[in-house]
């Protein structure tokens, strides 16, 4: 396992020290539309991460995110606005109805291999958007949810409530959740089961003769995969106070590959160095609006034909002829060789 | 009753044929490279909008219209494949899906800065020649397109069969190093195979365009509609794939014809997930080649 994390106590230090600047970024940027885009950066980092569970760890190419984000938004913001739930309880909610959604739709599809999970999983993402097009008389279909609360106060005792009326509450609250979700896919990733994934992505049917239940584990890895996206999907309803179909279409699953890939797919820092840099750059270059998908689509090409393993990958590559390590440079993971797609 | 039914019916041959050609493309590419390209709905849409604009701007005959829609949409395939399959070829087939992938939403981007997201008319006056058997209406211009398709079809076979490319393709896809080892040049015949396959999507576009509305997102659900057709037909399967298309069109008239054309757009998810769940390999599985 080759990422920016791992490597002993530089690493270490390093993401403490990232840690201590992303807590003390309030204080030094009281620039609401900035805080917007760090809050933005942050549901970004969380879907490309669950894509790259499901994708760069485990190996299946599954291009519909978008679904289970909307599906977690969509449950937490009926919820709130229906039954009156407050965000806390309806977040974890979210969460389980993404991660149930996940395993309704793994359980035929994950059958498959490669190109055709790939396009099931285009197919039931568009499916769940007509579905919340058309079922008017819980979705409000095109018109979207709208009135979504924000998330009740906390109470701490002995200090000030955190009001949920700023971007600062709102800030914490997504780097909170952010850290929350990394740390999880680590650990995960860095147990036996992350082991079972990347065996599986490496070679499915020699994973197979070494006893490891493929099938359960590429379930495991889109249920948790989904059930990320989902509270994610529920940040954003409850961030944004305002949800359509629309909100959550292809470009939103065109936006977690190329965020995963140009980060550096199969990397734990890969899908946040890309969610920052491809959330960041385009909001800056707002007269670009029309051209985004271009340039993301075009940002990817360049990025697999020059660094296939993307930045992270190519960085650690530098960072090990820097520090003159005896280890050789891995060639990038090729995800999906072997074998027949059926 | 008969008559409607059968109205639908043809109405589906006709636009099943498109669904053949630009799935047969992909079926191609797929035997030469084991990948297979999430970007064909968008060739198909790009093929659409190259004929109209050469039939609207260079005020050319239709079948220069559709000559030039597969010249276009050749030539962007030999570009796709350098830029973004060539690059990846030795990666894994997965990256080659999430370049195909990008490519296919930046063309569509494209057409839609280059020419609105407004749908347009493509004209052709032999659309407005109705012809009639037996009660079936139909126009000439979706009688070019039936026999067109079949045509194109009957050609790709001969091309695959008969000729010296045709075996270089068929080497290739039996083992890119143990065809490169026999002297065939490997590159060429891969991108020639995938500018021809991308090719075969544009003059599908640009013979179903008069037929229907030509807008930047058509691509999207036809892709959808493509992907439905090669699980039916089989994967690597030209000619499975082929039949498919037809049977898929007709399906879908018969759908129209009994369920309303609301929910047409439903139909290849159920196909695709019908077929998953119960025909994995593909209805024609037993001729696979």
């Amino acid at each position: 396992m080759r990422n920016g994390i791992d490597r002993g106590l530089v690493g270490k230090l390093a993401v403490l020290a990232l840690l201590a600047v992303l807590l003390l970024v309030p204080k030094m940027i009281s620039n609401q539309y900035s805080l917007h885009i760090l809050i933005a950066s942050g549901l970004a980092v969380i879907l490309a991460s669950s894509f790259n569970v499901v994708t760069g760890f485990t190996g299946q190419p599954v291009f519909g995110m978008a679904a289970f984000y909307a599906v977690g938004a969509y449950t937490s913001a009926l919820l709130a606005t229906r039954l009156h739930w407050s965000f806390w309880a309806a977040l974890p909610v979210a969460g389980l109805a993404a991660g149930l959604m996940g395993l309704v739709i793994g359980l035929p599809s994950l059958r498959l291999k490669k190109f055709f999970l790939a396009i099931t999983t285009i197919a039931f993402g568009e499916v769940v958007r007509l579905l919340l097009l058309n079922w008017v008389p819980v979705t409000r279909g095109p018109m979207g949810i709208t009135g979504i609360p924000a998330p009740t106060p906390i109470r701490i005792p002995l200090l000030e409530p955190i009001v949920f009326n700023n971007k600062v509450a709102y800030y914490y609250l997504t780097l909170t959740l952010v850290v929350v979700v990394v740390l999880s896919i680590r650990s995960i990733i860095n147990s036996p089961i992350g082991r079972a994934f990347i065996a599986t992505r490496d070679d499915e049917d020699a994973a197979q003769t070494c006893g490891i239940d493929t099938r359960y584990y590429k379930m495991l890895s889109f249920t948790l995969a989904a059930t990320f996206s989902g509270l994610a999907g529920a940040l954003y309803a409850h961030y944004f106070r305002y949800i359509s179909p629309n909100s959550f279409g292809f470009t939103e699953s065109a936006m977690a590959v190329t965020t995963a890939l140009v980060g550096g797919l199969g990397t734990i820092a890969g899908p946040i160095v890309g969610g920052v840099l491809l959330t960041a750059i385009p909001e800056y270059l707002r007269a670009l609006s029309d051209y985004r998908l271009i340039i993301y689509g075009g940002t990817l090409l360049l990025t697999l034909a020059f660094w296939p393993r993307g930045i992270v990958g190519g960085l650690s590559g530098i960072w090990d002829k820097l520090s003159d390590r005896a280890k050789p440079v891995a060639e990038p993971a090729k995800i999906g060789s072997g074998g027949r797609d059926l | 009753m008969l008559v409607l039914l059968l109205q639908q019916i043809v109405n589906g041959l006709i636009v099943g044929g498109i669904y053949s050609l630009t799935a047969a493309g992909v079926s191609l590419t797929y035997g030469v490279l084991q990948v297979l390209n999430l970007s064909q709905g968008e060739m198909y849409m790009l093929g659409a909008y190259i004929g109209l604009s050469i039939v609207t701007s260079l005020h050319a005959p239709y079948w220069v219209s559709v000559v030039g829609a597969f010249v276009g949409i050749f030539i962007l395939g030999l570009v796709t494949e350098r830029v973004a399959l060539r690059p990846v070829r030795r990666s894994g087939t997965i990256y080659a899906y999430i370049t195909t992938f990008a490519v296919s939403f930046i063309i569509q981007n494209m057409a839609i800065l280059v020419w609105t997201a407004d749908p347009r008319i493509f004209p052709s006056r032999f659309a407005q020649v109705n012809l009639s058997i037996g009660g079936v209406y139909f126009t000439l211009q979706q009688l070019i397109v039936f026999i067109a398709c079949w045509a194109i079809i009957g050609a790709l076979y001969c091309l695959l069969h008969f000729t010296k490319g045709g075996l270089a393709i068929r080497a290739v896809s039996q083992g890119i190093d143990t065809a490169s080892l026999m002297g065939i040049p490997v590159n060429a015949v891969i991108a020639l195979t995938f500018g021809l396959a991308t090719g075969l999507a544009g003059v599908a576009g640009a013979l179903i365009g008069p037929s229907l509305l030509v807008f930047p997102s058509m691509g999207s659900l036809t892709g959808m509609k493509i992907y439905a057709v090669i699980l039916m037909g089989g994967l690597g399967n030209v000619f499975g794939t082929c039949m498919a298309g037809f049977l898929l069109g007709a399906v879908e008239g018969l759908f129209n014809a009994f369920v309303g054309s609301t929910f047409r757009d439903i139909l290849p998810f159920v196909v695709i997930i019908g077929i998953l769940l119960y025909k994995p390999s593909g209805l024609f599985s037993r001729s696979r080649n």
